[in-house]
């Protein structure tokens, strides 16, 4: 179990650095592959015993029909021996007749097989011979092997090896190969027996002529060998006699007859087995099984088909596998856009039914997340709004008391003029702070909200100092938002004209440039340093409100306009100490519409 | 996916393109066969001796599939005929020829070395150093003659007035074979060589005349034209005739005792070799640069052994 998780690791590990493609192209061909070599082999193994089969039916016929025709043949030769034996020299008295003349009958007869038919002593001389009867002087005939092999078992008839037939004088110098049936006999002389050897010369070509009729294929042969394993016939027969060929006959020599595989040479063969009846003579067949099985060439061309399927097959794999993993691959590529921020990536929805359904599920989550990330973004930014309106609306109470405070004083003084044009201011402030709640205004009530408060600061301060409104008429319609100008001015004011006397000025500035709308509040003040101004809209100060004032920062007005038209809008501060502030507040240039303004996300 | 493609589409169409081509030149599914041409060309008439060499090639051509043009001479000019004859075959197309050089002419060495640039030239009977010749398939030479010197001294002693008969061809075997037999016979008085030629019954009246004019005890024939003739000649005179390469026609002299030794050569191994030598030279094959063939002694009374007669009567169809 421990083992096979292993593997299985192993071939996650070797597999995971794998497209889903390349893994199905290459489940789809090992499989198809291994089940082609399996079906193959199979086949081949079927074909194989199927022609085995067939061969060895096929010898053990063609081996039966040659042992029919040798049978007959040398039951012939031994009947002619029989002939001469049972029916002349047992019937005659030597001393007194001669057999001549039926030898000479039966070997007319049976000329085309025989060489000679003769009749030898006990001491080898020539009784009676057919055709040729001198005998050669240098010829032993008690030493030839057929002559003792006839003394050796009296009572069987023997066959020799093929052998030159080297008795007779003979004028043409003819040496025939023969085979010898040799028996002893008894041989009658005026009553009294002697033994003899009757020798019939059986003409070899006979013999080779029965199997060569046999047609066996190219490289298929059949040969003939003796109980002793001594070769009779053989298709190359010379060959093997000069040593250029060898046939292992002993080994065969401990089969029985029927069929065997023998694997002992270079090619497996096939050797099918024929005992010859009484002579123990073996025929045996051998096929080569190179010859009737593919050949290399063959095998070579089943391996280049085999080949050609796989190619084919990798070849429709990889559509298939194309077919189904590309809409997934492209699904994931999508997913993987999505992983890394693309969030409105388009998820495709084609493929299976399953891509497909996977794909639509994909999309539909997306859908919702998006709707419900822009709900938490709006409730975000509302609550934002919220809070910095939280903020604005703190100017009420401090400023309302300063400018109470002054209307006070200016009863006191009698000066009832003014403490009505700073009730009446004060009353349009409040109305325009109020709004009907709305956080953006048009330009024209933002400049005149901040008309307002200077006109009742600078009557506080006892006009320490100036203003002065450069508004383009075309901005008035414009939209902006609530209460970003007094906040600007009232840092002017506390910071820059608190210590002038007199010669203070703040100018107010509101124009269209490149499309956006600007204002730009200016002073003469006493200005700040790079430091003080660089913490002004980011540092804690800047939160926390610098100074006194309202207690409304920079801060609060850049992030007011920050939430309402995004981070390309909002304020740039540039100051010199002792020079004096410019506050540039860019927004976008919006016709004003209070039915569209402030519209919650759908 | 188009340049993915590429690939398998390409290896789809190169296997289809393999297996084409394998069919249209492969030889297994037209049912061809190599049919090599070759030529051989022999150094005498034909007789018994270059039967057996013949049927040895006859059986080789069946085996090896080859169209065999066995060409023996029978003029009066072995080397020019033989020279002729080896033109002719090379200038009809013979892939491989087969030569038994009749002589030792440089003339015929050349035509021989010209035709070794045009077919693969294989040597029987002789051995050449000739680095075009692809291989010599003979028997040792000078160990046959060796042989025969040693057969003699065993049968009649040390022999004071033997002769030696030759063709005097120069040719390289009968040259080896020469100084084979006269190094094993220097115990006694170096041998005379007789030089005879022409056709067999003239060869065998020089030998008539050579053995009542020299009265040699032995009389060694150095080929099996010159044992045949030798045999014929002596067979009355009494003469112990000792000779190489006997063929069937000389057995009778052997059985008689005519021919009281003979070395001899497996002529049909011979003829088998050379094709298959031949053959495989023009398959490219590697060839064994000298092949030699095995030999016997053959005496009257070991003529009928098993493993003589096999050599004597060649075992064929």
């Amino acid at each position: 179990m421990v083992k096979i998780k292993r593997k299985s690791g192993f071939l996650n590990f070797r597999f995971q650095n794998h497209s889903f493609q390349f893994m199905l192209s290459l489940s789809f061909t090992v499989v198809a592959v291994v089940g082609m070599i399996f079906v193959s082999a199979a086949l081949y193994l079927a074909f194989f015993n199927s022609t085995l089969a067939t061969l060895a039916a096929d010898h053990q016929l063609i081996l039966e029909q040659v042992n029919l025709n040798l049978d007959g043949y040398l039951r012939n030769m031994m009947r002619i021996s029989d002939s001469m034996y049972f029916r002349v020299l047992k019937n005659v008295n030597l001393s007194r007749d001669n057999v001549s003349k039926e030898m000479a009958l039966l070997y007319d007869v049976n000329r085309d097989r025989l060489v000679t038919l003769s009749l030898f002593s006990d001491e080898g001389s020539v009784i009676a011979s057919t055709p040729l009867s001198a005998l050669k002087p240098s010829v032993d005939v008690t030493r030839q092997r057929w002559f003792a092999s006839a003394w050796e078992s009296i009572e069987n008839l023997h066959f020799s090896t093929p052998h030159v037939q080297n008795l007779f004088e003979n004028s043409e110098n003819k040496y025939n190969w023969v085979v010898s049936l040799s028996r002893s006999v008894n041989l009658t002389y005026n009553g009294e027996i002697r033994y003899g050897v009757l020798l019939v010369d059986m003409n070899f070509s006979a013999i080779e002529q029965i199997c060569r009729r046999v047609s066996l294929g190219d490289t298929s042969y059949i040969y003939i060998i003796n109980g002793d394993g001594e070769l009779i016939y053989h298709p190359k027969q010379q060959l093997i006699y000069g040593n250029l060929l060898e046939e292992n006959t002993l080994a065969v020599l401990g089969y029985e007859d029927g069929n065997h595989l023998d694997a002992s040479g270079e090619h497996q063969k096939l050797v099918t087995i024929k005992t010859v009846g009484y002579t123990g003579w073996k025929i045996i067949s051998v096929s080569y099984l190179t010859e009737v099985m593919p050949g290399t060439q063959l095998m070579l061309f089943a391996i280049l088909i085999l080949l050609f399927g796989i190619a084919l097959m990798v070849f429709v794999n990889y559509l298939v596998s194309a077919n189904i993993a590309n809409p997934i691959q492209t699904l994931e590529k999508a997913v993987r856009d999505i992983e890394k921020g693309g969030i409105n990536a388009p998820i495709p929805e084609g493929g299976s039914a399953e891509v497909r359904t996977l794909g639509l599920a994909i999309n539909n989550m997306l859908a919702r997340n998006r709707k419900l990330m822009d709900e938490i973004v709006w409730e975000q930014e509302q609550k934002r709004k919220s809070e910095f309106d939280a903020l604005q609306a703190q100017i009420t109470p401090h400023f309302l008391y300063n400018a109470l405070d002054c209307i006070l004083w200016s009863i006191k003084d009698g000066e009832y003029e003014t403490a009505m044009t700073l009730i009446s201011v004060l009353s349009k402030m409040f109305r325009i702070s109020i709004s009907k709640g709305r956080s953006i205004i048009s330009v024209k009530d933002e400049i005149e909200h901040a008309q307002h408060y200077l006109t009742i600061q600078n009557t506080r301060f006892k006009n320490r100092f100036n203003f002065t409104f450069n508004v383009q008429p075309e901005v008035y319609p414009l939209a902006t938002i609530k209460l970003i100008i007094q906040p600007i001015i009232e840092n002017a004011i506390y910071h820059g004209m608190e210590y002038m006397d007199g010669d203070g000025l703040i100018v107010i500035d509101s124009y269209l440039e490149n499309g956006d709308l600007y204002f730009k509040i200016t002073d003469n003040g006493m200005g700040m340093t790079e430091e003080v101004v660089a913490g002004l809209l980011t540092g804690p100060a800047a939160r926390a409100g610098v100074g006194g004032g309202s207690g409304i920062g920079l801060y609060n007005v850049q992030e007011r306009i920050h939430i309402y038209f995004g981070r390309e809008y909002g304020l740039t501060i540039e100051s010199e100490p002792d020079e004096g502030t410019r506050v540039l507040i860019r927004l976008p240039a919006r016709v004003y519409d209070p039915d569209k303004m402030e519209a919650a996300p759908s | 996916m188009k340049i993915k493609l590429v690939l398998p589409i390409a290896f789809f169409l190169a296997s289809a393109a393999c297996i084409v081509l394998f069919i249209m030149n492969e030889p297994a599914f037209h049912n061809e066969k190599t049919l090599y041409e070759i030529s051989a060309v022999v150094s005498g008439p034909q007789d018994n001796y270059w039967e057996a060499v013949k049927k040895g090639m006859d059986q080789a051509s069946s085996d090896f599939n080859v169209d065999l043009n066995f060409i023996s001479l029978s003029g009066a000019d072995y080397t020019a005929e033989q020279e002729s004859q080896i033109r002719r075959e090379i200038e009809n197309g013979a892939a491989a020829l087969i030569v038994a050089p009749c002589s030792g002419d440089l003339s015929l060495e050349a035509v021989i070395s010209s035709a070794a640039k045009k077919a693969a030239v294989v040597m029987i009977e002789s051995e050449s150093d000739n680095e075009s010749i692809k291989a010599s398939v003979s028997a040792d030479n000078e160990e046959l003659g060796g042989k025969l010197g040693r057969q003699i001294a065993l049968s009649e002693g040390i022999v004071s007035d033997a002769a030696v008969i030759s063709t005097g061809s120069g040719a390289q075997y009968e040259e080896a074979r020469l100084e084979g037999l006269l190094s094993e016979m220097s115990a006694g008085r170096a041998p005379e060589v007789f030089w005879i030629s022409g056709k067999q019954e003239d060869m065998e009246d020089e030998i008539k005349n050579l053995v009542r004019d020299n009265k040699p005890s032995v009389l060694a024939a150095l080929d099996a034209r010159t044992l045949s003739a030798a045999a014929a000649a002596c067979e009355k005179e009494g003469t112990a005739v000792y000779g190489i390469d006997s063929m069937v026609s000389v057995v009778p002299y052997l059985e008689k005792g005519v021919i009281r030794g003979a070395v001899v050569s497996n002529a049909y191994n011979m003829g088998y070799l050379a094709v298959k030598a031949a053959v495989e030279s023009i398959q490219g094959k590697r060839v064994e640069r000298s092949v030699k063939i095995d030999f016997a002694v053959v005496t009257p009374s070991s003529i009928y052994t098993s493993e003589n007669q096999r050599i004597l009567f060649p075992f064929v169809k």
